[in-house]
């Protein structure tokens, strides 16, 4: 079962809401604990039992830290071993999902992530340590989240009023979200997933400038729509269960400068790393050596986010380039001109960092940009013409919602006419849960 | 370490993580969901009606010409597939020391392209090609027929079903013209046949729901040869029973769900039709086809004694091992592009006695 289901939609988040809404507040967390570990049940069948044994040791590891607080040799011991562990359980859930495909390296990733940020806050004081293993559960695997992220640090989990008592309001927000987020994977994603298989196929027998730069600005919204979908569906099924979950997008590709892209790109991942990562390795703020090597090692961290693969190290260490070459001298020149000349400066950028990100090989990178600087290529070919023909409305809506015009419009509305946004959003949910079910049947 | 997709590998953003036994359970809830939506049919039309109203004229394999008719391309076909029929075929031959007859037959997709548009004819599988690598692989030890230039040359008329991928009995006309030259028989011509017609305005397997809004319907043409007499048309199946019939046309068309089965009542494994003597001595010929048949082997019955026609694909060894091969003076294949590249078992031929 996915989240993308007529099952999950359905069956299985109906049958929770109610289960969840008619639970006393005390027993809640365990109940919520317990939908979340049936979720995994039912979408991670073959990795239950190591889901459930590594949870079950990362709060043995939480109960250990807390319990030697006071005799700093043990702790540290004991912290070493569960950064040791999380890295370990990261690296062999990557490697075994390239090798066999089998294994979720997403699942692995958001739970091993998230509790590395927890025991270097309560190794540093910075967190409380959590008592409950139902606590635990929620916090490192709510089943909402458990898909793209977002990466929540402990001290920043928040619960909603209707996480104690049934909140109409509270939930129905979580659904407009959540059918927002769904119907961004699903109405926008998948059919630009299966275009960038369709362009990739027609660039691999012949490329052209066209067909590359499509190839890439495809791409480019499914990796948005995929991850910022994900992440409207998290804080969506957040809110219906009462837990607060941090915004994840910031129409990354209207971006003034690749520094800020990846401030606005799966920010709470870049924020994680930034945190535990940049702040704790820069001693020295005005010293560039550190900046250099921290920045480079972030954005492969970045990078290494979606798999340990070449290409997102590569990826990683592109962005990085810019970063630094943007804090030698280009920032200062990007800040006095205007931003649409810097917004379509960060978008040719980060439109050759998507080669990178989505090379199979060397060679594709090399055909790839080629073709985008006009190298042996001709403009269009009739097959990307032809495919451009016949996705016209996918590209249109995509390209219109990957702007931040709609979600001003939203925002606007919300804070001028609170009531009209309400009839605006029921039939906005309404009309796309139609779309939905009718691509899931 | 390697390049790779990650999280973005298709299996993940499709989603296909989990076992056979939860995949089974799940499937099955999401199946039964999926059957059981309220409102199932015009929500499944919905999306594809959107799509095409934004141009899109692609759906699926199927496309959607501008004179309503759905085509319906094939598969781009593997080498196996060549060289299986080309080894089947050629050891047939050489065994039993004859020179079949072999026919492809192209689709509406490439005969009927003009009524797409230039950008999607580019997508459509080249058929011609194909034809002519299969039939090279025959040369000298196999009789082939082209029929691609005939059937385009009359591509304006009604030729193939606008919504089942099949030719019309017009279109086997056509098909059986080029077969009498090469089969070294005379063609009779069409005054020689009386033609019905029946179930008009039927839509064919191609036109889904969705769809039928923008297909034109068919109805199906009976030819039948003015002089036949004493047809004795005899189905066998597979479990040794054999239906006799005295037209090898049913006229109630509501016993059928597929109206072009009118004709023959449907294919059955082995069908064996036998004419009587009143037309003169003629000779016996071997049919190894599938259901394109319908289109153009009712014109041949008006100049064979005994026509048996096999569908390798649903005949079982016992039927087949009920063919003798001497009983016949030719021995044609006959498959659409479509049925071809699908997979035959020509494995089969070797029970033939």
């Amino acid at each position: 079962m996915e989240i993308n289901s007529l099952t999950f939609l359905y069956l299985f988040l109906p049958a929770a809401l109610v289960v969840f809404n008619l639970t006393p507040q005390k027993f809640k967390n365990g109940v919520l604990a317990l939908i979340s570990l049936v979720f995994i049940a039912f979408s991670q069948a073959q990795n239950f039992i190591f889901f459930l044994a590594d949870l079950i040791l990362l709060f043995i590891i939480s109960k250990a830290m807390a319990a030697n607080s006071e005799n700093p040799k043990t702790k540290k011991s004991v912290f070493l071993f569960a950064i040791t562990f999380n890295a370990a359980v990261i690296i062999v859930s990557s490697v075994t999902n390239q090798l066999s495909g089998g294994f979720a390296p997403f699942v692995a990733m958001v739970i091993s992530f998230t509790a590395i940020g927890y025991f270097v806050d309560i190794y540093k004081h910075e967190a409380e340590p959590i008592n409950s293993f139902p606590d635990f559960v929620v916090f490192l695997a709510f089943f909402g989240k458990l898909s793209r992220g977002p990466l929540v640090r402990a001290k920043d989990i928040k619960y909603l009023p209707n996480h104690e008592k049934f909140s109409l309001s509270e939930t129905g927000n979580g659904l407009f979200f959540f059918i927002r987020g769904l119907a961004k994977y699903v109405i926008l994603a998948l059919p630009l997933a299966r275009l960038h298989e369709e362009l990739l196929a027609s660039n691999s027998e012949e490329i052209s400038v066209i067909g590359a730069w499509l190839n890439m600005i495809v791409f480019s919204m499914m990796i948005f729509f995929d991850l910022s979908g994900f992440c409207d569906i998290a804080r969506g099924l957040g809110r219906c269960f009462g837990i607060e979950l941090p915004q994840n997008f910031y129409f990354p590709f209207q971006s003034p400068s690749v520094s800020d892209f990846l401030d606005r790109f799966n920010m709470t991942v870049t924020g994680f790393f930034r945190h535990y990562v940049y702040d704790v390795l820069r001693t020295d703020k005005n010293s560039r050596p550190q900046f250099i090597v921290n920045t480079i090692l972030i954005c492969m961290l970045c990078g290494i986010w979606f798999g340990i693969e070449m290409n997102f190290i590569f990826w990683g260490l592109y962005i990085a380039a810019f970063i630094i070459i943007e804090d030698f001298f280009l920032l200062r020149l990007l800040r006095k001109i205007p931003h649409t000349f810097t917004r379509i400066y960060t978008f040719v950028i980060t439109m050759f960092s998507m080669v990178i990100f989505s090379a199979p090989g060397i060679d594709y990178i090399i055909t790839s940009f080629k073709a985008m600087f006009g190298i042996g290529a001709p403009m269009v070919t009739d097959h990307t013409a032809y495919i451009v023909s016949q996705n016209i409305l996918v590209l249109a809506v995509g390209a219109f919602f990957m702007l931040s015009l709609f979600g001003m419009f939203i925002h606007y509305l919300s804070k001028k006419a609170p009531v009209l946004y309400s009839i605006f959003a029921v039939f906005e949910s309404a009309a796309l849960l139609t779309l939905i079910t009718a691509e899931l049947l | 370490m390697i390049f790779g997709t990650g999280i973005f590998a298709l299996s993940n953003v499709f989603s296909a993580e989990s076992l056979p036994s939860e995949e089974n359970t799940f499937e099955k809830i999401e199946k039964s969901l999926s059957e059981n939506m309220p409102f199932r049919e015009e929500l499944s039309g919905l999306m594809d009606t959107i799509r095409y109203v934004s141009g899109v004229r692609h759906f699926g394999n199927i496309y959607v010409g501008s004179e309503g008719s759905l085509l319906l391309d094939i598969e781009k076909p593997t080498s196996r597939i060549f060289s299986a029929a080309k080894n089947y075929i050629l050891g047939f031959a050489e065994k039993n020391q004859i020179k079949p007859y072999f026919m492809l037959i192209p689709t509406a997709s490439v005969i009927l392209q003009q009524e797409i548009d230039n950008f999607t004819g580019k997508d459509i599988y080249n058929q011609r090609n194909m034809i002519n690598n299969m039939y090279s692989e025959f040369e000298g030890k196999v009789r082939t027929t082209d029929i691609y230039q005939t059937l385009y040359d009359h591509r304006d008329e009604y030729i193939y079903y606008h919504t089942e991928n099949l030719p019309t009995s017009l279109g086997g006309y056509y098909i059986y013209g080029e077969l009498c030259n090469r089969l070294g028989i005379e063609q009779n011509t069409m005054d020689s046949f009386s033609v019905a017609y029946a179930a008009h305005g039927f839509y064919g397997s191609l036109a889904t729901d969705f769809l039928r809004s923008y297909a034109s319907s068919d109805f199906v043409s009976l030819y039948e040869y003015t002089e036949s007499e004493n047809i004795v048309f005899e189905h066998r199946k597979n479990d040794g029973s054999k239906r006799l019939s005295e037209s090898i046309f049913v006229q109630n068309e509501n016993l059928f769900e597929n109206k072009t089965d009118m004709i023959f009542g449907g294919i059955s494994p082995v069908m064996d039709i036998t004419v009587s003597e009143s037309f003169g001595e003629r000779s016996s010929l071997l049919v190894f086809g599938d259901e394109t048949a319908k289109s153009w082997l009712p014109f041949l019955i008006s100049n064979y004694d005994r026509i048996t026609f096999v569908e390798l694909n649903l005949a079982s060894e016992n039927l087949l091992s009920e063919i003798v091969l001497e009983d016949y003076d030719q021995v044609l294949f006959a498959y659409s592009t479509s049925a071809f590249v699908s997979g035959i078992d020509f494995e089969k031929l070797e029970f033939i006695a």
